[in-house]
């Protein structure tokens, strides 16, 4: 599954849908996504500069969410510190550190919306995601009034799919996150 | 295609009968009637001009481009004829005209239209 096959599917099951507004839609439920879930993680990766110890890191196009490690072969970065985009190193790299890169694993939020839509997430999270996009997309694109795929009940249906699918995604990335946490375990429902 | 003001034009008037010179319509009013459509065209379906809102399709020229998506495009034109058909003359018969009208408003929100 691609992001042809999610618009493909998207522009059959909601007949009289321009393209514009499916990937306007699209975009503006990839932010609640990834702002909820945490599901689009990277490993950054920035070459440094002798004696400077701050670096912007945001990719193009992104905004960075959380930044959960740093990590270098030789120079310590442990309480390097993310402050609007920039980390900022303990210590000043030296000579010997410009050898390797300084490796940082974040969680981003795609913030361009005029960007080409298969640029927004990378292919294996469009697939990973497939059928959670496809769902919050149509329940937005149904809650609209006055369109001819406006639909409240499918609006609903899909809604509820939606929120199951990011359950599940915020709970597959916290067990990912920390080994043995149990991710996907909960306390039951009556001892919340 | 209708992609210019005057594929608008030329199509209007196969739907109208008004294709031997001189023209019961003239091209000025053909041309105001399809900027008046881009207007209507908006309240609608503000999404067809998604990106271009403050610079709504409008046309002086019959060379000029008027892009809307294919899909709404024989819409567009039912609108052109239906205006043209509100006027007030003897080759006209109001029926037709909201007929058409009210069709170009169906196009936009139903699927059947």
């Amino acid at each position: 599954m691609s992001y042809t096959a999610l618009r493909d599917t998207l522009r059959i099951r909601l007949p009289g849908a321009v393209d514009g507004l499916i990937n306007l839609e699209l975009f503006n439920l990839l932010d609640e996504f990834c702002r909820t879930t945490n599901a689009y993680r990277e490993v950054l990766s920035t070459q440094l500069e002798e004696g400077v110890q701050n670096y912007e890191i945001t990719p193009e196009g992104k905004e960075i969410l959380l930044v959960y490690q740093t990590a270098h072969y030789s120079l310590s970065v442990g309480g390097a510190l993310f402050d609007d985009g920039v980390l900022k190193l303990p210590n000043p790299p030296t000579p010997e550190d410009l050898a390797y890169p300084l490796y940082t694993e974040v969680s981003l939020v795609p913030t361009d919306s005029q960007a080409d839509p298969e640029s927004w997430l990378p292919a294996p999270l469009y697939q990973r995601f497939h059928q959670a996009l496809l769902d919050g997309t149509l329940s937005r694109m149904m809650s609209q009034v006055a369109k001819p795929y406006s639909s409240e009940r499918m609006a609903l249906f899909h809604g509820r799919r939606f929120r199951n699918h990011m359950a599940l995604a915020r709970a597959r990335v916290v067990g990912d996150s920390e080994p043995g946490a149990g991710g996907n375990w909960r306390f039951p429902r009556h001892t919340r | 295609m209708l992609d210019t003001a005057a594929s608008y034009i030329t199509e209007a008037r196969r739907l109208l009968q008004d294709e031997v010179e001189p023209y019961r319509y003239p091209d000025a009013d053909m041309l105001a009637a399809l900027n008046q459509s881009a207007f209507e065209a908006r309240r609608l379906r503000p999404e067809l001009f998604l990106g271009r809102f403050d610079a709504l399709p409008q046309v002086t020229a019959p060379e000029d481009p008027f892009l809307v998506d294919p899909m709404y495009r024989s819409a567009i034109l039912y609108y052109v004829v239906g205006r043209m058909e509100l006027r007030d003359s003897e080759d006209t018969k109001d029926g037709r005209a909201s007929v058409l009208l009210n069709k170009f408003v169906a196009q936009l929100l139903t699927i059947q239209s």
